[in-house]
């Protein structure tokens, strides 16, 4: 019932993209809906090349638009700080300099010039949260960014400028308004950065060789859960590095086959492996058969009767193929 | 040791800050202003200061919004965009040359080389798990980039650490407009061990011990301990190198074309259990060598409202130690009573995913998109099986076949739909449905080679085919109209079909409800409820029985549950000079019908964050943070027979952990022109406590209780930067780190030998350590 459900809903999007992309194709010129500024004026194609790095000669203005050299007038620092970033390249056609430069994100810029209180110009430190994502995903509407609507973060009203600066980023990529990345996300998400500290077991992100991007794509996931970037489910997420454990197996373990999760905490923990407790109180929790399994390992057994249930890496000094067995003996993961 | 250096720091602080303070301070030198916006006073890490016809004297700065809540302690961060409200106070100042940028700011033209000198007193392992902190020269944070004057291409290469385990690079080449070229070298070291010891030797996937010894041993003659002296230290390491290339070109503006390819080669040892019965367990470094290849190639279009994507990713794990064989220490030869000579076993099998998808989305009137995403995927392991057994004096049990012929199609699909019918609404389903279709042969296993030991039956007469059907519906309504919080209720209901687990299906109502408040310029606030009730139906108590379980037992993973969780954080942001932060969160989960397994578990969270930053650049700042999780579980110690009924025999464990984490930042103004530090000090300590409980009376002895597990790290890092030109800078840079840790399982006291009982181990235990680390290296930028 779930696939018919699933495969109607594709059908119902696939349709409507292949008849939109025909009307779209199909269209002439300057027909397409509005896009650019919010204030719904079209965003005239890129202009002509040959310029010096991140300039342009300024076209004929539309109405209302008074170029970036009037802007720069009064707001040199404005357009120094966009030098060396994407928003400066003018030989890319997608991006604002190719378009109206400042004016392609604050808007046209006449009104402004001609109001002594000098408003009537969109500042970005004063709209709201959905007029500033409604400018950025103009251009930053695909790839990445494609996940947007609906996202997590969208949904919680964070607005692009919560993590991103145009003008005064603090980290070397991606415009962050702190040096480093986890420095943004750990505003919200303190407790999955602490996980990351975790002395005893943790991802390699506090040694720079992980961040949270690495897993998860902020700006919200059209295939996953969670925000996750690779996959469409937890376990494709963690097998995209873990590719061992994605078998299939012969002998496969449920809670593996279904979610790492059960398991694991992916952030970061105090007990070896990254478990969400430690063995063999982990395991004790699916499995209870008579004698060893449901036995209490109590503090005799690492003192008085040393027992390799509790010492070193407990259940996995035998079972050791935790994560599924290829062997034809191995279906209690001991081969 | 400590102590010394904290006083050293201290005293350095205590007088450094305050002339730093009054240097900033002092009336700056006069400059030529012929613009409106001719800077005054600033830091070089705050742009100039407003005019105040661009932004109201109390406004947050201009392109940041709002402002974020205390950072991490990881590493000390710059200072805001602006600060206008002190700006503006300075304005009436005379204009002064404008300062150097800052010192820790990067630039894409730098690297730095000198010397690291590490002394470590306790585990170097544990210090380096991930990271390479030998002694020797250090080249690293080298930065490169070039781009033509008329801007129509720019490279960017980076390197760091370079000759080290840990070594990275990267670079990227741009044709503006057209395409990119980028690739990643990069290293990634996992240091286990130190202390480890084997008398094994061998290559590939064969682990010998010396024959005499094993028959010494089999022969009664001697025991265990006679391998102690046939094992020398080594090394416990693994490493992945990962190699990536990628490449996005844009034929047009509406289409991007991609294609990446990464390789990732896995080599080293790790702990490797291997057993030949309850009273004979050999720990091995497994030789490990396999190379994962990756490829990813599509095409995305987009135009006006709609985008369409496609791809298609091929994974491909090559195992090239697929098989391991270790001797066995207390036998040289085979026996169809005492065991084999040496073990078999079947390790990580190589594997494919192929897998193609499609995704798209068109907006409509009134904000309104429909985005959907739909894959299929192909997981396959033909690799050759094993025979059942190593042990030559066993029978040969014929294999089912001669590969193992496993596979799997999954099948996905995504389908979101957000709209805002009107100005203060916003409306949004979402549709999701993940299918693990198992399509594996149905193998007959009936037999099967305990522990190359003996031969016994299999408890399910073979592999149980696992495969799951996910369905999500989620939709939730949100309301603005009460500026500026936004006031979410949202209904999930989650629906799983099983195969081979003990209910067959699982459905679970989640409701939540959230209340949100950004874009002011002096809090943000994020809360969030969530209640949910998971119900098992068709439940199959003979998967469990079958098996030897308890009836009883629930698997938590689907087990009936209801969770009652909350959430949240608030910010406060009274001026430009402060900023604080205060989060919160609790919740249960409990599952009522579970008589033996999981109970419950509890999480308790809390975090208090300050920041503080003047436009000088003095800037500090901290961060709490307290965090407990605990878990209940019930299980029953007996032995088959009439003990197993008996609810007398029951126990359960209260498993705790408690964290406490606190970091602070220093960020000193400037010393003098040239002259910039940063100070960062992370303290966590966590705690782990197991209390055993049993029926009062009952059969059960008292338990003697596991005593505590804790960890605690502490980590003060001091950088300082000295300008000794405008491009060479002068760089120190020092970390003390003390790791202390306690844990039964891997104490030295517990694992005091390689020999254990019934065992032979590597050793691998969890020591201490205090490290000092220091860096003297020249920096030059540009």
């Amino acid at each position: 019932m779930q696939h018919r459900l699933g495969l109607a809903a594709i059908c119902l999007l696939s349709a409507t993209l292949v008849v939109r992309a025909a009307g779209e194709i199909w269209s002439a010129p300057g027909d397409s809906g509005p896009s650019g500024t919010a204030d719904g004026a079209s965003t005239a194609g890129p202009a002509p090349g040959g310029q010096s790095s991140g300039t342009q000669a300024q076209p004929a203005q539309p109405s209302g638009y008074v170029g970036s050299d009037t802007c720069l007038a009064c707001h040199s620092d404005k357009g120094d700080s966009l030098k060396g970033t994407p928003h400066a390249q003018g030989k890319n056609p997608r991006s604002p300099e190719a378009a109206h430069g400042c004016e392609s994100c604050h808007g046209p810029g006449q009104a402004h010039v001609d109001d002594d209180a000098k408003g009537h110009i969109r500042k970005f430190g004063q709209i709201a949260a959905a007029e500033i994502n409604e400018t950025c995903l103009t251009c930053h509407n695909r790839g990445e960014h494609a996940g947007w609507e609906g996202s997590p973060h969208e949904r919680r009203k964070l607005s692009c400028s919560t993590c991103h600066s145009v003008h005064s980023p603090k980290s070397p990529t991606r415009q962050l308004v702190k040096a480093a990345e986890t420095q943004v996300c750990v505003t919200c998400h303190r407790l999955q950065v602490a996980k990351t500290e975790r002395a005893v077991a943790h991802m390699p992100v506090r040694e720079g060789k992980l961040s949270c991007s690495s897993c998860h794509n902020p700006h919200g996931s059209i295939s996953n859960v969670k925000q996750l970037r690779v996959g469409s489910s937890i376990n494709e997420t963690c097998m995209s590095c873990h590719a061992e454990m994605r078998g299939p197996m012969l002998w496969d373990h449920a809670p593996v086959r279904e979610n790492c999760t059960t398991c694991h905490d992916p952030h970061g923990s105090s007990n070896d492996r990254m478990l969400v407790v430690r063995m063999p109180m982990l395991c004790q929790r699916c499995h209870i058969s008579t004698r060893h399994p449901s036995t209490l390992y109590d503090n005799n057994a690492i003192t008085v009767n040393k027992s390799n249930r509790m010492f070193g890496r407990s259940c996995m000094n035998c079972h050791q193929n935790i994560h599924g067995s290829n062997h034809p003996s191995g279906q209690f993961f001991l081969r | 040791m400590r102590r010394l250096v904290l006083v050293h720091v201290a005293c350095w602080l205590g007088v450094a800050l305050p002339s730093a303070a009054q240097a900033q301070i002092a009336p700056p030198t006069p400059a030529v202003a012929d613009s409106p916006q001719a800077p005054t006073v600033r830091s070089s890490n705050s742009p100039p200061a407003a005019s105040p016809a661009d932004s109201p004297p109390a406004a947050a700065p201009a392109d940041s919004q709002p402002r974020l809540a205390a950072a991490s302690a990881d590493s000390p961060v710059t200072s805001d965009a602006t600060t206008p409200a002190l700006s503006s106070a300075t304005q009436a100042a005379p204009a002064a040359a404008p300062e150097a940028r800052s010192l820790f700011e990067p630039t894409w033209h730098q690297f730095q080389i000198g010397g690291r000198f590490t002394n470590i007193n306790g585990d170097p392992a544990r210090l380096q798990r991930y990271q390479d902190l030998t002694n020797g020269v250090l080249f690293t944070d080298a930065r490169y980039a070039r781009e033509d004057q008329g801007g129509n291409w720019l490279f960017r290469g980076t390197a760091d650490n370079v000759g080290y385990r840990d070594q990275r690079y990267t670079a990227s080449y741009e044709r503006t407009g057209r395409f990119v070229i980028s690739g990643r070298w990069d290293e990634i070291p996992q240091f286990y061990s130190v202390d480890t010891m084997t008398p094994y030797t061998g290559s590939g996937g064969t682990l010998l011990l010396d024959n005499a010894t094993q028959l010494l041993i089999q022969q009664g003659k001697a025991n265990l301990s006679a391998w102690i002296p046939l094992a020398p230290q080594f090394d416990l390491r693994e490493r992945r190198d990962i190699g990536s290339v990628s490449v996005v070109a844009t034929p047009t503006p509406e289409i991007d074309v991609k294609a990446s390819f990464t390789t990732t080669k896995h080599s080293g040892e790790l702990p490797w259990g291997g057993t030949f019965g309850f009273g004979n367990d050999a720990e091995v470094a497994l030789p490990y060598d396999s190379r994962t290849n990756d490829l990813t190639i599509g095409t995305e279009w987009m135009k006006g409202r709609n985008m369409l994507r496609v791809a298609y990713n091929g994974s491909w794990f090559n195992n090239l130690a697929d098989t391991l064989v270790w001797d066995n220490p207390l036998r040289l030869t085979d026996s169809s009573s005492s065991g084999p000579a040496a073990g078999r076993m079947a390790l990580w099998p190589t594997n494919s995913a192929q897998t193609v998808s499609a995704a798209g989305y068109s907006k409509f009137q009134r904000h309104t998109q429909l985005t959907g995403f739909i894959s299929y995927g192909f997981w396959n392991n033909d690799q050759p099986l094993l025979p059942f057994t190593t042990n030559t004096a066993l029978p040969q049990i014929p294999l089912p076949r001669a590969t193992a012929q496993v596979s799997a199609h999954v099948f996905s699909t995504n389908l979101n739909l957000v709209t805002h019918p009107k100005t203060d609404w916003q409306l949004a389903a979402r549709f999701r449905d993940y299918k693990y279709d198992n399509k594996s042969p149905s193998t007959s296993i009936t037999q099967q080679v305990s522990y190359d030991t003996s031969v016994s039956a299999t408890a399910t007469g073979g592999p149980d085919l696992f495969a799951h059907n996910r369905a999500t519906f989620d939709a939730d309504a949100t309301w603005s109209g009460f500026h500026p919080f936004a006031l979410t209720a949202g209904y999930t209901f989650n629906h799983t079909d099983y195969n081979a687990r003990i209910f067959d299906t699982t459905g679970e109502h989640m409701l939540r409800l959230a209340a949100d408040a950004a874009g002011t310029q002096w809090m943000n606030f994020h809360a969030k409820y969530e209640f949910s009730d998971r119900t098992g139906s068709g439940l199959d108590t003979n998967l469990l029985t079958e098996i030897g379980e308890y009836a009883d037992m629930r698997h938590y993973d689907l087990a009936n549950r209801t969770r009652n969780q909350f959430t949240g954080i608030v910010d406060f942001v009274p001026n430009d000079l402060w900023t604080f932060s205060v989060s919160a969160g609790l919740g249960k989960d409990n599952y009522p019908d579970s008589y033996f397994g999981l109970q419950e578990t509890t999480f308790r969270t809390a975090s208090f964050a300050a920041d503080y930053r003047l436009p000088s650049g003095l800037g500090a700042g901290g961060n709490y943070n307290f965090e407990r999780y605990s878990g209940l579980q019930r299980s029953r110690s007996a032995s088959p027979g009439p003990q197993q009924a008996d609810p007398n025999r029951d126990w359960t464990t209260d498993t705790a952990e408690t964290v406490n984490y606190f970091s602070i930042y220093v960020t000193p103004p400037r010393f003098g022109r040239n002259t910039e530090a940063r100070l960062t000090y992370d303290f966590s300590y966590a705690e782990g406590s197991y209390l055993y409980t049993v029926v009062p009376g009952g059969p059960l002895p008292p338990p003697s209780q596991l005593p505590n597990v804790y960890n605690k790290l502490q980590q003060l890092h001091l950088d300082v930067r000295h300008r000794l030109t405008p491009r060479l800078a002068l760089a120190l840079s020092y970390l003390y780190e003390p790791f202390r840790v306690y844990d039964f399982a891997f104490d030295p006291t517990v694992v005091n030998s390689i020999v254990q009982p019934s065992s032979l181990v590597l050793g691998y235990v969890y020591r201490p350590y205090t490290a000092n680390s220091f860096v003297i290296s020249l920096r030059y930028f540009q």
